[in-house]
């Protein structure tokens, strides 16, 4: 096992690891807005849908109270 | 059962001459294609040359995509295509029939005017026999694997635009095997091998895309 | 018993429970393979002595393209079982898989892209591999857009799984012909990101990210899936009992 160790002096170091790294981050961030995305996107769909069929059932319900009390 | 293929050709083959008008509208996009290279680029003889062999397959194989449309789409809409698809003896046969029909009115003739185009574009003398051959071998492969998106889009609407995107990724090797062997024997190497590996992808399609293109019929047509 | 576990998945009910109870260990386990992975590998492997720390976008690069191509061959199988056994289960996953799938081939190219500028010193080459990357895309695009172009679900769903099929036989060639072309014309100068054997050192962290975007994709798959079978069954009973049962709501 190949000892670990903190390849960077310091966190300035670290964001511009020797001039490259406005393309390391660059490629990080792209990653991570696509995957936050891909996660992001579907559960918004799920919870929309889901909102959506209470509305509808309320809507049933309030309907068919009024044909009960007429 | 190869009847059901020789009819289909017959029948294909003769409504194409009643339609020749329309036959000719690929062939002349190709040469007007070729009309705006030196006008776009450089009329320089040496520039055209070495951008010809590229030039001359692309522009073959956006010519093969402009065709493809109707090639199910007519049958569809007057309702011959359901008969095709009942047809007893195994209807991949009388698709295949189809299939050469298009080939025979666009391909083949996308190849003989070739040498017009080659001499446009100043093409080596060397390119002119592989031109010529590996047009032959790579329309074949053109017009088979184009006849499945036409198929998949047959019930569509306005399916001109996304046929031409779901082909043109399945049409990579045909034009790099297609120019590599005009380019090939341009700079005085052997070019049997890109032609047999396009020829090879010819025979795969012809015996592939006919029961993929029966499959994709039978999907949007039935319904 | 091996068909009774095969048919649950004809149910979306019983796809959206189960789906429900692996997401959370699945999510949990995907993110701490991508954070142990991404520190490992951004801060603590040494840098290439030749590329510097430009080559860590490898740690991303090598994972998406991984998961863009097994994505492909995913959804074709996917929409294969749906063709031959008529399971709509089936059917949303080709569809979820083709969006999932497309964005990590986008994120596979543009993490290419940004690697080639300090590496070759410039965004984009014709380099095989990109190239077929590149390819994958058009692929990819053309079963969504072939999807979405039909009103009918079941019609859309037919047909792009047949594309993908079509597309599943051509992806080697594709790839092979890509390499062929690639070896014609390979200037000299290009060679620098070639299968060069990674030092353990790297590929350790490397190996751990690749667990890790095999385990996201599975959640990303199948979060949007569940979203697409609530769409679809949105006027099911038990959809509804979801909404009435305020526990199954906030669990489920």
């Amino acid at each position: 096992m190949v000892e670990l160790k903190w390849q960077f002096e310091n966190w300035q170091a670290f964001w511009q690891m020797a001039g490259h790294g406005p393309y390391v981050w660059a490629a990080v961030a792209v990653t991570a807005v696509v995957m936050v995305a891909l996660v992001a996107a579907p559960l918004r769909r799920r919870r929309q849908l889901l909102a959506e069929v209470a509305r509808e059932q309320q809507r049933a319900e309030r309907r068919a109270e009024a044909a009960n009390r007429a | 059962m190869a009847n059901g293929t020789v009819n289909t050709l017959r029948r294909e083959l003769l409504l194409a001459s009643r339609r020749r008008g329309e036959l000719a509208n690929p062939l002349l996009f190709f040469v007007m294609m070729a009309a705006l290279v030196p006008l776009g680029i450089s009329p320089q003889s040496t520039v055209l040359a070495e951008l010809a062999p590229g030039m001359i397959w692309v522009m073959a194989l956006l010519a093969t995509l402009l065709s493809l449309e109707p090639l199910f789409a007519e049958d569809y809409r007057d309702g011959s295509l359901d008969q095709l698809l009942l047809a007893a003896d195994g209807m991949a046969f009388a698709v295949l029939g189809k299939m050469l029909a298009h080939w025979l009115v666009t391909g083949l003739p996308l190849t003989l005017v070739a040498p017009l185009l080659a001499t446009l574009l100043a093409l080596p003398a060397a390119g002119w026999l592989p031109l010529l051959a590996s047009l032959l071998v790579g329309t074949l492969a053109l017009s088979f694997i184009g006849a499945m998106g036409a198929a998949l889009t047959v019930s569509l609407q306005r399916s001109g635009v996304l046929l031409t995107l779901i082909v043109m990724p399945l049409y990579v090797p045909v034009i790099i095997f297609g120019s590599a062997t005009v380019q090939r024997a341009i700079e005085g190497f052997s070019w049997l091998a890109p032609l047999a590996l396009l020829a090879t992808l010819a025979v795969a399609a012809i015996a592939l895309c006919p029961l993929v293109v029966v499959g994709a019929l039978r999907l949007t047509a039935s319904e | 018993m091996a068909w009774q576990w095969f048919h649950q998945w004809g149910s979306p009910r019983w796809f959206y429970q189960r789906s429900g109870a692996w997401l959370p260990w699945l999510a949990v386990l995907a993110a701490l393979f991508l954070a142990v992975g991404s520190v490992w590998g951004l801060a603590l492997a040494p840098a290439d002595f030749k590329q510097g720390n430009s080559y860590r976008i490898i740690y991303l690069h090598v994972p998406a393209s991984f998961l863009a191509l097994a994505g492909y061959y995913l959804m074709a199988i996917a929409g294969a079982i749906g063709l031959i056994w008529k399971m709509k289960l089936a059917f949303t996953a080709m569809r979820c898989a083709a969006t999932v799938g497309a964005a990590l081939t986008f994120v596979a190219l543009f993490t290419g892209a940004v690697w080639g500028k300090p590496t070759w010193g410039t965004y984009w080459v014709w380099d095989a591999r990109i190239t077929s990357m590149l390819v994958l895309l058009f692929l990819y695009l053309g079963v969504i857009a072939l999807y979405q172009a039909f009103d009918r679900q079941e019609l859309a769903s037919k047909a792009a799984a047949l594309l993908a099929l079509v597309g599943t036989v051509n992806v080697p060639i594709i790839y092979k012909s890509v390499d062929w072309w690639y070896t014609l014309h390979q200037p000299a100068s290009l060679k620098i990101t070639g299968d060069s054997t990674l030092h353990s050192s790297m590929l350790q962290p490397l190996l751990v990210m690749i667990v890790g975007f095999y385990l996201f994709y599975a959640v990303a798959l199948l979060l949007s899936m569940r979203a697409e079978v609530l769409a679809r069954e949105a006027n099911s009973s038990w959809v509804r009992a979801l909404v009435t049962a305020p526990q199954s709501r906030e669990r489920g």
